[in-house]
């Protein structure tokens, strides 16, 4: 299929495949996908600014239903989530504004290719040092105070309560910092709504892990629509990427939503999938970096098809089982 | 049925293709209010049939 806003010829089926395998993860994952679809797409022939710009116009696509529902069952602090928005769609506007300028200076596909490799690399390296470090990765049974809390930058005014999440007072600069490096990160690299939002909501600001999620799905959204709108404006989105991909995308994320359900208490081995994933997309990223782009799809592609299996392979053997105990 | 969904889609990325040459405010709104919406109505059609297939198991 011909893109003509991009310029860029993909086989359809890759783009359904990918946007099944994407939902597959985010649904089973709980997070947004820009972690694996800012590469995937690049890797598949978009260029950089294109394939950040549209994964975050995906990315918005797919947060509506998941935001309905965790406001739905009362996850959301929308006092939190204002704030978080505020910040990460400034954040978002200044990434947009820096992948202007190297377009204009004329290297943004190595200098965003390099970044998003390091930022991933990062990532996936801290999630699986804690998983192997932690036996009880996933499980936050005491609520602590957040880091910021127990910093001495906690006395920085103006405060803001937050009941939602029982936290009596918090510097409003601590909420705004995090999220505008969160969005900077969403704008500037297509990575790290839900992937850095969740870890710093639960460990800066100190929420609880099921605000942490509601609330991050929150700003995810609404930081997203605003990543859509501002490189729309800055002609980083091809519509008809995410419109091609977001059926396949929603299905994958119905289905991967109910394989949580068939995990049982399998916490660090989702962990370690997932950090795993990460790795992956990192190096995949790398190697098309290095010049070798067919690598690079097998890599991706070997990714999103091992991840799906398994994913597919877990509903498979929870439907046995209830269909063994009926 | 085929063909007219198929001149729909054409005829729409034919003014989406336009208005990101031309008018990109009116792009940026478009793609944002198309992404929301289809991604809605995704969602609640494959979340509708998930329910649906889930109560026919159980009969």
């Amino acid at each position: 299929m011909y893109f003509p806003i991009s310029g860029v010829q993909v086989p359809i089926e890759s783009m359904l495949l990918l946007g099944f395998a994407i939902g597959l993860m985010a649904g089973f994952l709980g997070v947004g996908g820009g972690w694996i679809i800012t590469p995937a797409l690049n890797i598949l022939g978009f260029p950089i600014n294109f394939a950040i710009g549209s994964g975050l116009c995906q990315i918005a696509g797919n947060s509506v239903p998941a935001a309905i529902a965790h406001r739905r069952f009362g996850h959301i602090d929308f006092r939190l989530g204002g704030l978080m928005t505020a910040g990460m769609s400034i954040g978002v506007e200044l990434g947009a504004r820096i992948i202007e300028h190297l377009k204009s200076i004329g290297n943004v596909e190595t200098v965003l290719g390099a970044s998003i490799v390091v930022l991933m690399l990062s990532i996936s390296t801290y999630m699986l040092s804690r998983t192997f470090r932690r036996a009880d990765i996933g499980v936050v049974a005491e609520k602590k105070p957040g880091l910021w809390q127990r910093s001495r930058w906690k006395r920085i005014p103006p405060f803001i309560s937050l009941p939602a999440s029982n936290i009596e007072s918090i510097s409003i600069w601590c909420i705004i910092s995090v999220a505008i490096l969160i969005g900077l990160s969403a704008g500037f690299l297509g990575v790290g709504g839900g992937l850095i939002a969740v870890p710093a909501l639960l460990y800066l600001v100190g929420t609880s892990p099921t605000t942490a999620v509601g609330t991050s799905i929150l700003s995810t959204l609404s930081a997203a629509s605003f990543g859509t709108f501002s490189h729309a404006m800055k002609g980083n989105v091809d519509v008809m990427v995410a419109l091609v991909m977001l059926p396949t995308s929603s299905l994958g994320s119905e289905i991967g939503s109910h394989a949580i359900r068939c995990l049982g208490r399998k916490r660090r081995a989702v962990a370690l999938a997932f950090g795993s994933s990460v790795l992956l997309a990192a190096c995949a990223e790398l190697v098309k970096l290095l010049g070798n782009v067919t690598a690079a799809a097998f890599l991706v592609t070997g990714l999103a098809a091992i991840m799906s299996t398994a994913i597919l392979l877990l509903i498979l053997r929870g439907w046995l089982r209830e269909r063994r105990r009926v | 049925m085929q063909l007219a969904l198929f001149m729909m889609m054409t005829t729409m990325f034919d003014i989406l293709l336009t208005w990101f040459k031309e008018d990109r405010v009116a792009y940026a709104i478009a793609s944002l209010i198309l992404t929301l919406v289809v991604g809605a109505a995704l969602s609640f059609l494959f979340h509708s049939l998930a329910r649906l297939l889930e109560t026919l198991g159980r009969r």
